[in-house]
């Protein structure tokens, strides 16, 4: 698998932090994109979408399962994100050195690279990890295109 | 070499299984177990579970377990083998010295934390049961 180390610019993004179980991420997320539709702060078309993952969800109780929705916010956003009915707040994205992998397919199936990254490329490759959290980076969205074609970037922060 | 960095690896968590080990009795906390590995506790969790197969909590009540042995285990050691053919590893915890009469604990177990891993470790058969599948449910829109 084809793993490379880039440079993430910090980035500033709208937050919309899911709390709670893994499968309820998709109602938050409508949350989110009425969001972005009603603010027009985070547009879909030009702004990059994230989700930043805190715990795994194979091993974290349902409740406890945290995950933010993430959209990008243009140059011309300045300071905090306006009270909104959803809750979204402002937030960063720290920069630094990532190891990124591509997945191609559906969004269910990332885990099986996210496990590759930690367990075999970070033990061969001699990283050490960053304090700050794996994200991913979503390339296109359901509402774009079939599944198998999805594309998401997931980026693994490392030590410089 | 790619060898040498795993080994590195390898033997960082088996410093926390050694403290593990040592510190049964103890309240043992993420931050305490990630500075005995020097890694950040940000990310240990995962990086316990992916390469012991198994997560912390369960991993000391199973130490726990085969501790109740009739013999004794004095140690478990993780094992992380290539699959024949590539692809994703099989985690794997094998206790080194096993009790008179029981040929060889030997199991894989579902990252899951469960009893079901506790039992898998008293069992005196091996075990093998793998788990691939994804966990990152992180659809929408």
């Amino acid at each position: 698998m084809d793993v490379k180390i880039v440079n993430f610019s910090e980035t500033k993004i709208a937050v919309l932090e899911h709390r709670g179980p893994p499968e309820k991420v998709n109602d938050s997320a409508l949350h989110f994109i009425e969001w972005r539709k009603q603010s027009g702060l985070s547009p879909v078309k030009t702004s990059r979408t994230f989700g930043v993952i805190y715990d795994d969800p194979s091993t974290v109780e349902p409740e406890k399962f945290r995950f933010d929705i993430c959209g990008e916010l243009g140059g011309e956003v300045s300071g905090e994100v306006p009270h909104n009915p959803q809750g979204v707040k402002s937030g960063t994205i720290p920069g630094g050195r990532c190891a990124v992998i591509r997945h191609q397919g559906p969004h269910e199936r990332l885990g099986e690279k996210v496990y590759y990254l930690y367990r075999d490329w970070l033990p061969a490759s001699g990283e050490e990890l960053r304090d700050a959290r794996l994200f991913f980076h979503y390339l296109n969205l359901r509402s774009q295109v079939a599944d198998h074609e999805l594309l998401t970037d997931i980026y693994l922060p490392l030590k410089s | 070499m790619s060898e040498d960095k795993e080994l590195a690896y390898a033997q960082r968590f088996e410093a926390v299984f050694d403290y593990i080990e040592r510190h049964l009795g103890d309240a043992l906390d993420t931050e305490q177990l990630s500075r005995v590995a020097h890694f950040s506790k940000f990310h240990f969790h995962r990086q316990f579970s992916l390469y012991a197969g198994i997560s912390i909590s369960a991993y000391v009540r199973m130490v726990v377990a085969a501790r109740q042995l009739p013999a004794g285990v004095p140690k478990a050691r993780a094992h992380n083998g290539h699959r024949a053919g590539g692809g994703l590893r099989e985690s794997r915890v094998v206790f080194a010295r096993v009790p008179a009469g029981v040929r060889a604990v030997s199991f894989t177990v579902p990252q899951t934390p469960a009893m079901a891993a506790v039992e898998r470790a008293i069992l005196p058969a091996a075990q093998n049961k793998e788990r691939e599948d994804g966990c990152e449910d992180s659809q929408f829109q």
